[in-house]
């Protein structure tokens, strides 16, 4: 039987949380610009920035979407691990695309959109970014406090007021909350100074509390049998395609299409604001690419050690749950699997491993709330007030910033809290990060190494990449409305939710976003590039190769 | 014919040599560099502070 997460568990996290957030608000004083307070001066070097890269990108949602995968398909979804690890290794080593975003010296993505093509295409370019992110990111409180509850078993409050009826309220939405407040606080202060060394204890906490629950999980659960008998446990119960990735099992399993969508998903990852936020940090063009070589590793790691987890709870749980009660976790709601896993934990450990998720999920939080709201501040509200004639003050730009990052928050407990999601955790999350990662992907390669990429091709590229997944969230959204309300959408909207699965959509907005650029681009007949006076494409690569003179 | 049980316990293992060796070297390396990072932003603190004391009207 599970243990109850204990006094001293609630301990190691409350002394956690006060020695994690005091650091950042130490950092006040060192603010002086936006570029201290998103990309800390750019003065990172290799292993603090690898550290923070790592922290920010492994966040509490990332270990419970990776052990879902590893619990719904079993050791097949570690070739996401063998891909993510790949095609990050293939970026740092060749420092294809992060080495020209660095040495462009721009601070978000769109930035190098208006360097590169027009302000239209930063425009166009912000607002995708912030409509797919902001989408993604939404939802990330709902699923990390289902691990929560699940974790320390916080009970619902009741609150009556006089003689008046009782009010039943989730705790976890009460802690959640003030989670989210700590957060906004050492962000709104401190910025990307207080986030890098907060990430530096976190990512110190996390790995120290993934690696005694791993030693835990392989060593001392006589359920889950080590390696041996995790490997029983899927040929029982995730017979053939929970080892091949190449099978399937009607619609469970990895699949090819699925395999090359995740290929170009992850090549162009880096161009993810909270990724393309941490390339614009590192001191160097060379740091760039140590820092992204590194973080090969740890993206490989990442994945691979919650699948892990996943995979050790279907051991764990096949001999724990009924036969009934298994089937059904498998079948309808996978994302519990390894939270009933870690419930197993002695006490003290458990209370180290959800201090470490919290960490987790602080950084993450930190990060994304920082890249979004730079998003917003400097990629559509600055360039939208330049064009009207008023050029914003740098301290102005930093409380219009800290103004988004509050209505970030607000819409994280209202939309992440309250918003019911449809699709799997990864399912939702790749779609909205491909709707984005396809057109920046695009403009960022075709900018850096072909000089007729154009404005006109941009806004192409941008919409066409963008486009499958609207689509496909539209019908999605039309459907369960449709279901909800009890009306019937057109025969088109029908099929379109039906034949648009997550990968062919995947698979459709990357080819789709370079044709639009190519095409826009030959059709204007103007050269972005020779507009823009961006460096030739030789030069780019050779000084992206250069080791140590970049600077 | 490919052995995938072979194939991912090979996986496990070099994920899990790989990730925390690593987390061994960005701890330590992390460490120090953070200590190089204070001590550039509190000279340029110290540096702004003087200039500010210096010609406080200069500022904006």
């Amino acid at each position: 039987m599970p243990l109850a997460f204990s006094t001293v568990d609630w301990w190691i996290v409350g002394i956690y949380m006060l020695i994690a957030t005091v650091p950042g608000f130490l950092c006040r004083k060192y603010i002086k610009g936006q570029e201290d307070f998103l990309i800390a001066g750019r003065s990172l070097n290799i292993w603090l920035a690898t550290a923070t890269l790592t922290a920010s990108e492994m966040g509490l949602i990332t270990v419970m979407y990776m052990a879902e995968m590893g619990f719904k398909i079993g050791f097949s979804a570690m070739v996401l691990g063998l891909i993510a690890g790949g095609a990050t290794l293939f970026v740092g080593a060749t420092g294809f695309m992060v080495a020209g975003l660095r040495r462009s010296g721009v601070t978000t993505l769109a930035e190098y959109y208006e360097k590169r093509y027009s302000k239209g295409v930063r425009v166009l370019g912000g607002f995708i970014i912030a409509v797919a992110g902001i989408l993604n990111y939404g939802v990330f409180l709902q699923v990390e406090a289902d691990f929560i509850r699940i974790i320390s078993g916080v009970p619902d409050m009741h609150i009556a007021f006089g003689a008046g009826p009782v009010h039943v309220i989730p705790s976890i939405n009460l802690v959640m909350s003030v989670l989210v407040v700590i957060v906004l606080l050492y962000v709104l202060l401190g910025g990307m100074v207080s986030v890098v060394l907060t990430d530096y204890i976190q990512f110190v906490v996390l790995t120290v509390g993934m690696g005694l629950t791993t030693w835990w999980i392989l060593t001392k659960m006589p359920e889950v049998g080590g390696m041996g008998g995790i490997v029983q446990a899927v040929q029982e119960h995730r017979p053939e395609y929970g080892f091949n990735p190449f099978v399937k099992h009607g619609a469970i399993g990895v699949g090819l299409l699925f395999i090359i969508w995740q290929c170009m998903h992850w090549t162009g990852s880096n161009t993810w604001q909270t990724q393309a936020f941490r390339t614009s940090a590192t001191d160097s063009p060379r740091t760039a690419k140590v820092m992204w070589s590194m973080t090969a590793v740890n993206f490989f790691g990442r994945a691979i050690i919650p699948m892990l987890w996943g995979v050790a709870a279907i051991a764990f749980l096949s001999k724990t749950l009924s036969p009934d009660a298994f089937d059904q976790l498998s079948t309808s709601n996978p994302r519990q699997g390894m939270p009933m896993l870690l419930q197993a934990l002695p006490a003290g450990l458990v209370g180290f491993m959800l201090a470490g998720m919290l960490a987790a999920l602080m950084s993450t939080h930190s990060s994304y709330m920082l890249a979004w709201s730079g998003v917003l501040t400097e990629d559509l509200v600055v360039p939208i007030t330049r064009a009207l004639g008023i050029n914003l003050p740098e301290w102005s730009r930093i409380w219009i910033t800290r103004f988004f990052i509050l209505c970030l928050g607000a819409f994280l407990i209202v939309f992440g809290l309250w918003f019911k999601m449809k699709e799997t955790i990864w399912n939702y999350l790749s779609l909205t990060g491909t709707m984005y990662v396809a057109g920046s992907t695009a403009l960022l390669v075709m900018g850096l190494y072909w000089r007729r990429a154009s404005a006109a091709g941009a806004y192409l590229g941008l919409l066409f990449g963008a486009m499958p997944g609207l689509v496909y969230l539209v019908a999605r959204i039309l459907v369960l409305l449709g279901e909800t309300y009890g009306f019937s959408v057109p025969g088109t909207v029908a099929w379109l939710d039906r034949e648009l699965t997550e990968p062919r959509v995947g698979v459709i907005s990357f080819p789709l976003a370079f044709l639009g650029l190519v095409v826009g681009s030959l059709a204007s007949g103007r050269s972005g590039e020779t507009r823009r006076e961006a460096p030739p494409l030789d030069d780019q690569l050779a000084l992206a190769g250069a080791a140590g003179g970049d600077q | 014919m490919i052995e995938w049980e072979q194939v991912w316990k090979y996986v496990v293992w070099a994920a899990i040599i790989s990730y925390f060796g690593l987390g061994l070297a960005i701890t330590f390396g992390g460490f120090f560099d953070a200590i190089k990072m204070f001590r550039r932003l509190e000279a340029e603190h110290t540096e702004d502070q003087m200039a500010n004391a210096e010609a406080p009207m200069s500022r904006e």
